[in-house]
């Protein structure tokens, strides 16, 4: 196994692991808030359904299962095309997508957790998220250029 | 605000984690700080939302609460307005835009509506009738009043409370002894946008002011919030408590708490939905029999009074022990005139003579506004059918009502209740217009043909205007006699006599023709009468009366009235000036009149004068020539003398409305 075989599977293995778990806990936080809903709880649901933290935990709960998939996605796409990650930009792409895993959920949550003006304005952990979405932003492009280079035949690079 | 940051921290270093193992490129590492970052991505969330339990799940405790004025305090099983919301939230809507909602509020810069800065931009002076100065003001988002009460050197104390949020607005000063407070004793009106004295709002004589202290935590508390717990136990030792500010929905439904806990368990809601039985967690007052949920209006718009001093004494420190769906008369006695001999009523008296005489007609017909379930509960429709507040009013707007909340709220009538629907829900024969006119003798879109207007005239009085008597009466001319009361034909017809309306009555319906009418009865205009001759509620009403727009148009009042108005701008009454200038200002050419019903007695006879000196110069004299029941002489001039002669013989007895 060579050293860009053994990053690659090292790299697989991560977010493997990470989009599994992560998925989980995401999964898992889907069915807190249908519970949360079952049992018209004040704090989550608000005084007329349109909470701000009702708002970011779904949208937690949304970004974070999407993630994980991505996460998975990713993991696939490095195990189909090892060559991948031995671009160095895109080697770089793994820990952009698991600190936009973090901070895009974890934003969202945050920002429904302490809320400002009776509920009108999330929390600062909101500032979080447009940071997250660059990043994940960053790591898609970083993939998208690394599996276009990695897949690419002499002959087009000749051209 | 530490720990969000603290949070926000863990995340931003998570996130960093993995991008700075990107640089460190060992292994080992990488493989530890991947598990390290799985692990802490799983168990993150449960401590954010151990965070929010902690945060969210502690109830309010009372001495968390402010110690200078009364405060919301869930107990008993009450649990507020909010909670309500979350599952009803357009009933919860309907409710907040209703005026029981802001009945009672905390003062802040959303909740007042008054202005509190004279037009120079500083703090506004407002003096009361016997000239005593407060100023009031704000600070950024405290108001603020200085007042020197009697005996004691001028102190600046912070408005608290707000009475009122339709037609006035009153408002309340911590006096800084627990939590007792003083009233700031003026009234803003609100479409007048005006401060007033608050000696003048009331039909009451006006005497010294005086900082009345307790008024709000003994007397206002009682109607004015949900679940009032008035716990007034010295003077200054105050501890006013109330499960919600304003009327809000534990008010008509009763303590939620049981139905709070049953409903959170999803199979018991969806249990509920497929059996469809009533919900006996909670009161519907619609569900319940007609004068039971009637009753809920009733406790707070009755003539009414604990039944016994242990009870009251009881109510002090507990509040009402009757709950929404309850039978009322157990828990609350029932005053009224008719039942003199009963020992509570006795007891009442006892304290007031006059008690009745501020509420009632001598005959038992509720005077004043805000009583309303007193005169329901005398209705043969109430007690031979199935006549509820319920028939006419919504407590709220239905999302098919096609009115604005404001239109709604003012009333909280259903759609159409103020036509002949209301009626006709019962009285079904008269939906035929060829039925009413036969039964009214008036064209069957007119005013006349409308019930209320004949069974159910404007003879309230309450908040400087004239309301719709509650006890449904069959227009009498002997009645009026016997009690003073204005009959709906008079009082419709303003430029005509009694016995004109005893004519009628008898021609049309067979009713007997009293015997007794005196000449003036037989001739002279009713409405003259009553706002020359009449006692202060009666003259209100009758101010009240000539800018009533039906019978603006039929009584042909922009013609006559205007110096009978000049004659009420000079009452002794405050009430009674602002209702006539208000009606004068109604006409057209009096709009821009220069005259307030505050100043003196001087300056208001000046003004008066004055316009009445314009009301002869332009007034078509022809149309008034010879029309005696009006006091016009046969050259269309008012007859002066004749209408001082009848203004001699007015009932100036102390008059006090309790409205």
């Amino acid at each position: 196994m060579n050293q860009d075989q053994s990053l690659a599977a090292r790299c697989v293995q991560r977010h493997i692991r990470f989009g599994w778990w992560s998925l989980l806990t995401f999964v898992g936080l889907g069915i807190l808030l249908e519970f949360l809903l079952a049992y018209k709880v004040v704090w989550y649901l608000g005084e007329d359904y349109e909470n701000i933290r009702r708002l970011m935990w779904r949208l937690a709960h949304a970004h974070g299962t999407l993630l994980s998939l991505v996460h998975l996605l990713f993991a696939m796409t490095v195990h189909l095309v090892p060559a991948t990650v031995s671009q160095s930009g895109a080697r770089f792409a793994s820990p952009c997508f698991l600190a936009a895993s973090i901070l895009l959920p974890g934003g969202f949550f945050l920002g429904g957790i302490f809320t400002y003006e009776q509920n009108a304005d999330p929390g600062i952990g909101v500032f979080l998220v447009p940071v997250g979405a660059l990043l994940m932003v960053a790591a898609v492009s970083l993939t998208a250029l690394g599996v276009t280079k990695a897949t690419s035949s002499p002959t087009d690079e000749a051209s | 605000m530490l720990s969000e940051w603290m949070l926000i921290a863990i995340l931003v270093a998570g996130a960093l984690l993995p991008i700075a193992g990107f640089w460190v490129r060992r292994p080992e590492i990488q493989q530890r700080w991947s598990m390290l970052l799985v692990g802490t991505w799983v168990l993150s969330p449960v401590a954010c939302l151990l965070t929010v339990f902690m945060v969210c799940g502690q109830p309010v405790q009372i001495d968390e609460l402010p110690a200078d004025r009364p405060v919301q305090f869930v107990t008993d099983d009450y649990v507020g307005s909010n909670t309500c919301r979350t599952c009803h939230p357009q009933e919860h809507r309907s409710w907040h835009q209703s005026y029981h909602r802001g009945m009672t509020q905390v003062v802040s810069p959303e909740t007042v509506v008054a202005d509190f800065q004279d037009e120079d931009g500083y703090d506004k002076v407002l003096t009361t009738i016997d000239g005593r100065d407060y100023v009031i003001g704000r600070r950024d988002d405290q108001f603020m009043v200085t007042l020197t009460p009697r005996g004691f050197h001028t102190v600046t104390r912070p408005l608290v409370m707000s009475t009122g949020s339709h037609h006035m607005q009153l408002y309340w000063y911590s006096t800084g002894q627990t939590r007792l407070l003083g009233m700031l004793p003026f009234v803003y009106l609100i479409e007048d946008q005006r401060w007033i004295p608050r000696d003048a709002a009331f039909l009451g004589v006006t005497g010294p002011s005086s900082d009345e202290l307790q008024r709000w935590n003994g007397t206002c508390i009682r109607c004015h919030t949900t679940h009032p717990r008035s716990r007034v136990f010295t003077g200054t030792e105050v501890d006013s408590q109330a499960a919600e500010f304003g009327i809000s929905c534990e008010a008509c439904h009763g303590p939620g708490a049981a139905h709070v806990r049953a409903n959170r368990n999803p199979l018991y809601r969806f249990g509920n939905y497929m059996s469809k039985p009533a919900d006996d967690t909670i009161v519907n007052p619609l569900n319940v029999a007609h004068e039971r949920g009637s009753a809920i209006c009733g406790l707070c718009h009755a003539v009414s009074s604990a039944p016994g001093l242990e009870a009251a004494t009881a109510w002090r420190e507990h509040g009402y022990t009757y709950r929404p769906g309850d039978d009322l008369q157990q828990h609350r006695h029932m005053l009224h005139p008719k039942r003199l001999d009963d020992p509570i009523t006795q007891e009442t008296l006892q304290l007031d003579d006059k008690f009745f005489e501020h509420t009632f007609w001598n005959d038992g017909v509720v005077r004043v506004n805000g009583r309303e379930y007193s005169a329901l509960v005398e209705n043969p429709c109430f007690k031979r059918g199935k006549m509820s507040c319920f028939s006419c009013h919504s407590m709220h707007q239905k999302s098919d009502d096609t009115r604005s909340a404001k239109e709604w709220a003012d009333d909280q009538l259903k759609p159409l209740m103020r036509t002949n629907q209301a009626c006709i829900q019962c009285h079904k024969e008269y939906a035929e217009p060829t039925k009413i006119k036969a039964h009214t003798h008036h064209l069957a879109e007119s005013a006349g043909s409308q019930c209320m207007n004949c069974h159910m005239p404007m003879t309230a009085y309450g908040l400087l205007k004239a309301t719709r008597s509650h006890q449904i009466e069959i227009p009498n001319v002997s009645t009026s006699l016997a009690t003073g009361r204005p009959n709906a034909c008079n009082q419709c017809h303003l430029d005509q006599s009694l016995g004109w309306a005893a004519d009628h009555l008898e021609s049309w319906y067979g009713t007997e023709r009293p015997e007794e009418l005196s000449e003036q009865q037989e001739t002279v205009s009713a409405a003259i009468m009553w706002l020359l001759q009449g006692d202060a509620g009666q003259r209100a009403l009758m101010a009240w009366s000539l800018s009533w727009p039906p019978a603006r148009e039929v009584s042909k009042v922009d013609q006559w009235a205007p110096p009978f108005l000049l004659q009420l701008m000079q009452d002794p009454y405050p009430a009674v000036r602002y209702i006539a200038a208000r009606s004068l200002k109604a006409l057209p050419d009096y709009a821009e009149m220069d005259y307030d019903f505050l100043s003196d007695k001087p300056q208001a006879k000046a003004a008066a004068e004055k316009l009445l000196s314009f009301w002869q110069q332009q007034t078509k004299k022809n149309q008034l020539q010879g029309r005696r029941q009006l006091l016009m002489d046969e050259q269309g001039n008012l007859d002066r003398a004749w209408l001082e002669k009848l203004l001699k013989d007015r009932d100036d007895r102390r008059v006090f409305l309790a409205e």
